[in-house]
């Protein structure tokens, strides 16, 4: 990247680039001792040979390091999505670390036709898999031909790939080129290649190896590989080879990842992974990255034996499975002791608990109750927020809505705090003006059949916070009149619950936060999809209006959703946060979801002597935590 | 074994062995079961804790979710005698109150014993308003702050600053209650079938035995957590609670109902049994007048045995995250809230429903060790 | 005894009909299914799976099918090919992630199993036959200490002390150093350090109550007549205890036999999901919750056959040690 060829931009298109201080030259590449044992034996190429023409030369956040050492970290269960974010963060184009904006990876500069329906990827000459064959555009078009466009493998292209109804064309320009089309806008396919996305398109591109396990190349020989792993059939071969999470699930897979894998994700072995020597990015001082020799993942049953690692210093930098306030004191304790340091792992999204009141719940009167803005306003005014910091998030936390966080450039100050201030004389009235005055002999409200307002909040049991805080909140809104049980339910049931619209209530970590989460998982500022838990029928009208389960939102909420469509089609950052500000001013309004207080920072762990992991990292599925803090170049002093 | 008891005993017999002779059958129980002093102290251990399961609400200082910002992970206080207090009054029983810091990296307030502050400590203290077993409305508690602003945490407090004592004491009632409900349906279920399944033998023996193998053929914690899983999500918190006792007692009465089949296939064919029928006694008779007694003592170590297995085996529920759920307090609930490190490091209090369902677990197995032995009084 | 049996075989076979449904069932009992399971473990981590992602899923895993056409597909695979299905959660056949976990399984279970017996059987019949004596209170109490503490928190603690006291590596059966060795001695050294805790932990609930079952059971026989006759005919203490009370005291025993194997395995689980073991506790646990229904419905099947199988032979066994009920 720092040998940017002076190539112009291509008239009017944009150019995503990154200028790089430093600069390297291909005589002064450096490698880590264990390779160059392996080039002087004659196994490997020198290691000019194995980096691409121009490497990308990566600036470290601290300083340039030294090679060695391990990575130990610790999975929990058979399907953890660490292992994808801290080892398999490698993509055409990346997340910055700070999450502002996206940058080139394996691509080394794409242009971009102002209009958002042409994208060419500009990819580095020279590049190879870890097994040392090319990578070239013909990987991305057997990824598009043979996988994208393979109805057996994908039977419907995912909407990020469309525009419209409309699927991505993938054309081949020259060896290095390659130009993504789509017939009408798609203006945010780098954001979304940039989160879990883009892994899926190289996890399925190196075609020297995936032939093998296609039909149409290996027709002869296809069923007796079929029948060798016991799959049912090629298709479902094929994609544990290239899916999350199947294809950590053996070895032989090669990547463009700063380590392989030698140890497979199996459950009862701990997982290994090694460096590629092949390995495309360098230092500022032209050595290869990345610094660490291995990364293991040991596999763990329960949360608390990664705690149990964590504070006995097994673990050399996670932040994965130890969040949470209880666990942060014991993190602390044991800090000298065990020589780590603490970093802060901020939750991506803005609220600790967001409350949906389902508006499109099975139950008729709930359903009419819900809709009433002002009853949803009245129930946030009737929250003691300031007592639920103090009491829950050990005042660590403040008073906030399903918002923005402060600081982005989507923050909006009243719909972060309104309604957030404690008044339950002002929640009375706004209840009794609502047509709720009317109340049965334990002084709880009547609902417009007569009965007594009464619901149940779904809350996840695992989520022990947030249980506490529903139990004062049932004791908040008893003193307005308004009856509320908790319900606590295993955390996948409740989610299968709210996926079914079977919820009345539920809450859940979210609302917003970071831009890109925002404008990427918008479930929480509109009826995005059946997860927007305050009205799932609505969301599943936005995915497919012809869903059984789908019923057509109210006209705020269709605006929304088409404004959302709007965005979609615009390119570049500026322009989609200018219509996602238009959609935030009406979610404003709405006040759909009630949220109660900011979600307090998470810890992680990380040893003293190892450098270059940053201080703050926001923490999400979004963003991958920590791949974009650019593990490779992580290393121990 | 059965109808031992003569109706007359020879005069010449010496008092002791006359007494002997002459008591009842459950008399001689009593006796005997007394000479097993554990097993006595138990009985009176297990009686107490029913009370204070009974009486919880009067027992317990507060109730079990009130909560105090100040105190999330309180330490115990110390209950001590004849202290003075600022204003030179003395006090019978008191506690010391705490001076406080806030540690804002561990996030974790540190407590000193301020041992110039005396809170007293009384009996019969006014606090919270409830209903005894649910009919008398009161608002004295066993024991509790002189002054109900005050707090007193004698065995500390959680997370949320609510008094681990009081969660322990209100959670007794559930917890006691699952293994005493729970057997009763079990014990019920396991003599009635694998009684009529031992003595008529035949297609009915067939039927419950193939049930019996059914259920007993299926791991019990799948089958626990499909049906734990399957309860109606908007159901009565007091049905929930019986959903659970039905769940945990499925899986009990086959074990008792193949010890009860067991019993009676080997009886049916014992001499006394013979001679019963043959005296022409009913059915009805021979089986509860005859055969039952003369395996008892196996019911009962079975049934002892029961109690505190289902208390252990809710325990184990609420730890995998399907038994019952907070807010309801259960022992089960509250270990699964002391099953981290933080309160094995700092919090160890957090373990004192632990001890609880030791001390129950320890005395029902006492106590049904030794109504087992004694059971069989001319042994 | 061969009409017995044949009876037994037959009725065997229905009760493994009904098992196959039943086990299939009970992972369709809670809501949603596997797909609903993975997205919230998404969610769990502010994350989310797109609609069309898990369209796709629901097709390729025959998800969208009614349960019973899903029980056919997977109990035709089993009866005709041997074929369990697929794992959706770890995209593996199956059989293999069966076959993987076995062998440490049986290995827990049987050192567990043989610890139990050892120790209990011995103080089972030392406090039947010196019953009130100190020593049987001392070690009944602590036999009856070992069934009161419930295992996860004992995991736990004991996790803690020795990790934090001892630097042991505490979870799981191997080191890090060890675990993706090749077998050697040093690797079943390693295995040895880490078997002992959980063994502790697992006898520990075991071994209570089996000293509590022996000593009924002997103390019922020691005051039988037939024992007074034997003493009275001058047979030593020893041989008389050993020769006959003994004996009858184990019948209960073999008639449990069947359901140690099963009950070791599923009463493990709690012990092995907090100590992180590579057994098929976790597994079974973590695939009900996820409701990877081949794989769960494949172990609960499993574990039944062998319960079943079990059951069969202690049934024969019993008949085959007491005639009265082969007749019955």
């Amino acid at each position: 990247m720092a040998a940017f060829h002076g190539r112009a931009l291509r008239g009017a298109a944009l150019s995503l680039l990154l200028t790089f201080s430093g600069t390297a030259h291909a005589a002064e590449y450096k490698e880590a001792p264990g390779l160059s044992e392996l080039v002087k034996g004659g196994k490997l190429p020198p290691v000019a040979q194995r980096l691409p023409e121009a490497p990308l030369v990566l600036s470290p956040v601290e300083k340039a390091g030294k090679y060695g050492g391990t990575w130990r970290q610790a999975l929990m269960g058979g399907s953890d999505s660490l292992i994808e974010r801290s080892v398999g963060y490698t993509r055409l184009v990346r997340w910055n670390r700070a999450w502002t904006a996206v940058e080139p990876d394996v691509a080394e500069k794409v242009d971009v036709k102002p209009d958002g329906t042409e994208y060419v990827f500009h990819l580095r000459k020279g590049t190879r898999w870890s097994d040392g064959a090319p990578f070239t555009a013909d990987d991305l078009v057997f990824w598009y031909q043979d996988v994208l466009m393979n109805k057996e493998l994908t039977p419907s292209v995912p909407r990020w790939l469309r525009s419209g109804n409309d699927p991505v064309v993938v054309e081949k320009i020259d060896d290095v080129t390659v130009k993504f089309r789509f017939t009408g806008p798609n203006g945010m396919l780098l954001e979304n290649m940039a989160t879990t996305f883009g892994s899926d398109i190289l996890a399925a591109a190196p075609a020297h190896y995936l032939k093998q396990f296609h039909k149409k190349y290996n027709p002869g020989g296809i069923d007796k590989l079929v029948a060798e792993a016991k799959a049912a059939n090629w298709s479902a071969l094929f994609l544990n080879k290239t899916s999350f999470p199947g294809r950590w699930r053996a070895t032989g897979r090669p990547v463009l990842d700063p380590w392989q894998m030698t140890v497979p994700y199996g459950g009862t072995t701990q997982v290994v992974l090694e460096r590629n020597p092949y390995y495309f990015k360098v230092d500022p001082e032209g050595r290869q990255l990345p610094y660490i020799d291995r990364v293991t993942f040991d596999i763990m049953g329960d949360q608390q034996a990664i705690v149990l690692k964590a504070i006995n210093g097994e673990l050399d930098m996670q932040n994965q499975r130890l969040n949470g306030l209880e666990t942060r004191i014991v993190l602390a304790q044991n800090r000298e002791r065990s020589g780590y340091r603490l970093f802060k792992a901020q939750p991506a999204w803005s609220n600790a608990m967001c409350i949906s009141l389902n508006q499109t719940s099975k139950n008729p009167v709930l359903r009419e109750v819900f809709r009433n803005r002002d009853f949803r306003v009245a129930l946030s005014l009737a929250i003691n927020r300031e007592e639920l910091n103090e009491l829950i998030y050990a005042g660590q936390s403040q008073p906030y809505q399903a918002a923005p966080r402060p600081g982005t450039a989507l923050y909006d100050a009243e719909m972060a705090t309104q309604y957030t201030k404690f008044d339950p004389k002002g929640a009375n009235e706004l209840l009794d003006k609502a047509g709720f005055s009317k109340r049965d002999g334990q002084k709880f409200r009547l609902g417009p059949d007569g009965k007594r307002i009464s619901f149940a909040v779904d809350a996840a049991t695992s989520r022990r916070y947030q249980i506490d805080a529903l139990e004062l909140i049932k004791k908040y809104w008893a003193a307005v009149g308004i009856e509320m049980q908790v319900k606590t339910i295993e955390e996948s049931f409740a989610f299968a619950r709210m996926l079914a619209n079977e919820h009345d209530a539920m809450v859940w970590i979210g609302g917003g936060g970071y831009d890109f989460l925002g404008v990427l998982d918008p479930k929480w500022y509109f009826p995005y999809e059946n997860q927007a838990a305050f009205a799932s029928a609505w969301g599943i009208y936005f995915q497919n209006p012809n869903d059984p389960n789908a019923e057509e939102p109210p006209e705020p909420a269709k605006r929304q959703q088409a404004l959302y469509v709007e965005m979609q089609k615009t390119p570049g950052t500026a322009g989609q946060f200018e219509v996602m500000k238009k959609i935030l001013a009406i979610t404003r309004e709405q006040f759909y979801v009630i949220g109660t207080n900011m979600d307090a920072d998470n810890y992680g762990v990380v040893k003293n002597n190892m450098r270059n992991v940053p201080e703050l990292m926001p923490d999400t599925f979004f963003y991958m935590t920590p791949g974009p803090t650019n593990p490779e170049q992580y290393f121990y002093e | 074994m059965s109808d031992v008891t003569a109706p007359t005993v020879p005069e010449t017999v010496a008092p002791a062995a006359r007494r002997f002779a002459e008591a009842s059958q459950w008399t001689l129980i009593f006796r005997r079961f007394r000479r097993h002093k554990l097993a006595y102290a138990s009985l009176f251990v297990v009686l107490g804790i029913y009370l204070v399961a009974l009486l919880a609400e009067f027992v317990a200082p507060f109730s079990p979710d009130s909560y105090n910002a100040r105190f999330t992970y309180g330490p115990p206080q110390t209950l001590k005698f004849f202290g003075t207090d600022a204003a030179g009054e003395t006090h019978f029983m008191y506690v010391n109150g705490h001076r406080m810091s806030f540690d804002p990296v561990a996030l974790k307030r540190t407590f000193v014993v301020d041992e110039k502050s005396v809170h007293p400590v009384v009996f019969f203290a006014k606090g919270e308003p409830y209903k005894l077993l649910g009919l008398i409305p009161w608002d004295r508690h066993l024991i509790g702050p002189g002054d109900p602003s005050q707090p007193m945490y004698l065995w500390g407090a959680d997370r949320l600053g609510r008094d681990v004592l009081s969660r322990t004491i209100h959670g007794a009632r559930i917890s006691m209650s699952i293994g005493l409900v729970g057997v009763a349906i079990s014990l019920f279920l396991g003599l009635l079938l694998g009684g009529i399944s031992g003595y008529y033998g035949g297609w009915i023996d067939e039927v419950v035995q193939r049930c019996i193998d059914f259920l007993k053929s299926i791991p019990t914690i799948p089958l626990w957590m499909g049906l734990a899983a399957a309860v109606p999500a908007n159901l009565d918190p007091l049905l929930v609670y019986l959903w659970i006792i039905i769940i945990l007692s499925l899986i009990g009465w086959t074990d008792l109902a193949r010890v009860v089949r067991g019993r009676f296939l080997s009886l049916r064919t014992e001499d006394f049994v013979l001679a019963a029928r043959l005296d022409g006694c009913s059915r009805q008779r021979v089986i509860w007048r005859h055969m039952v007694p003369s395996f008892t003592s196996h019911i009962v170590a079975s049934v002892t045995l029961a109690i505190p297995s289902m208390i252990l085996a809710e325990t184990a529920l609420s730890f995998l995250g399907i038994g019952l759920k907070e807010p309801v307090v259960s022992w089960g609930v509250l270990l699964k809230d002391a099953q981290s490190i933080l309160a094995l490091t700092t919090a160890p209090w957090l373990l004192a429903p632990g001890a609880a369902v030791v001390v129950a677990v320890l005395a029902l197995n006492f106590l049904g060790d030794g109504i087992r032995d004694a059971a069989d009084p001319y042994a | 005894m061969l009409r017995y049996m044949l009876r037994r075989l037959v009725y065997t076979l229905g009760t493994l009909a009904a098992v196959s449904v039943v086990a299939f069932l009970v992972i369709q009992l809670p809501p949603g299914d596997f797909l609903t399971s993975f997205s919230a473990k998404f969610a769990e981590q502010g994350g989310s799976l797109d609609t069309d992602s898990l369209t796709a899923l629901k097709l390729r895993y025959g998800l969208d099918q009614p349960w019973y056409v899903q029980y056919w597909l997977w109990i035709s695979g089993i009866l005709f090919r041997g074929d369990f299905g697929e794992s959706f959660e770890w995209n593996k056949p199956v059989s293999e992630l069966m076959w993987d976990r076995f062998g440490l399984t049986v290995l827990l279970s049987g050192i567990t199993l043989v610890v139990t017996w050892l120790v209990a059987l011995p103080i089972g019949i030392y406090s039947a036959v010196r019953r009130y004596s100190w020593l049987d209170y001392v070690v009944t109490f602590l036999g009856f200490l070992g069934l009161a503490i419930p295992s996860f928190l004992l995991a736990l603690a004991l996790m803690y002390v020795f990790s934090r006291y001892f630097g042991m590596s505490v979870s799981g059966l191997f080191s890090p150093a060890y675990v993706n060795a090749p077998w050697s001695l040093a690797k079943i050294g390693d295995l040895a350090m880490h078997l002992w805790l959980p063994v502790f932990v697992l006898s520990t609930h075991g071994t209570a109550a089996l000293i509590r079952v022996m000593r009924a059971n002997l103390i019922d026989e020691l005051y039988k007549p037939y024992v007074q006759t034997a003493r009275a005919n001058g047979l030593g203490e020893a041989e008389l205890l050993f020769k006959y009370p003994v004996r009858v005291a184990l019948n209960p025993f073999i008639s449990t036999i069947g359901w140690v194997l099963p009950n070791l395995v599923s009463g493990a689980i709690v012990t092995s999901v907090v100590m992180s073991l590579p057994t098929a506790g976790p597994l079974l646990l973590s695939a009900l919750l996820a409701q990877d229904m081949y794989l769960a419905g494949s172990f609960i099947l499993m574990l039944s056959v062998l319960t079943v199988i079990g059951t069969l032979i202690s049934d024969l066994l019993l008949a085959w040690l007491d005639p009265r009920v082969r007749y019955a």
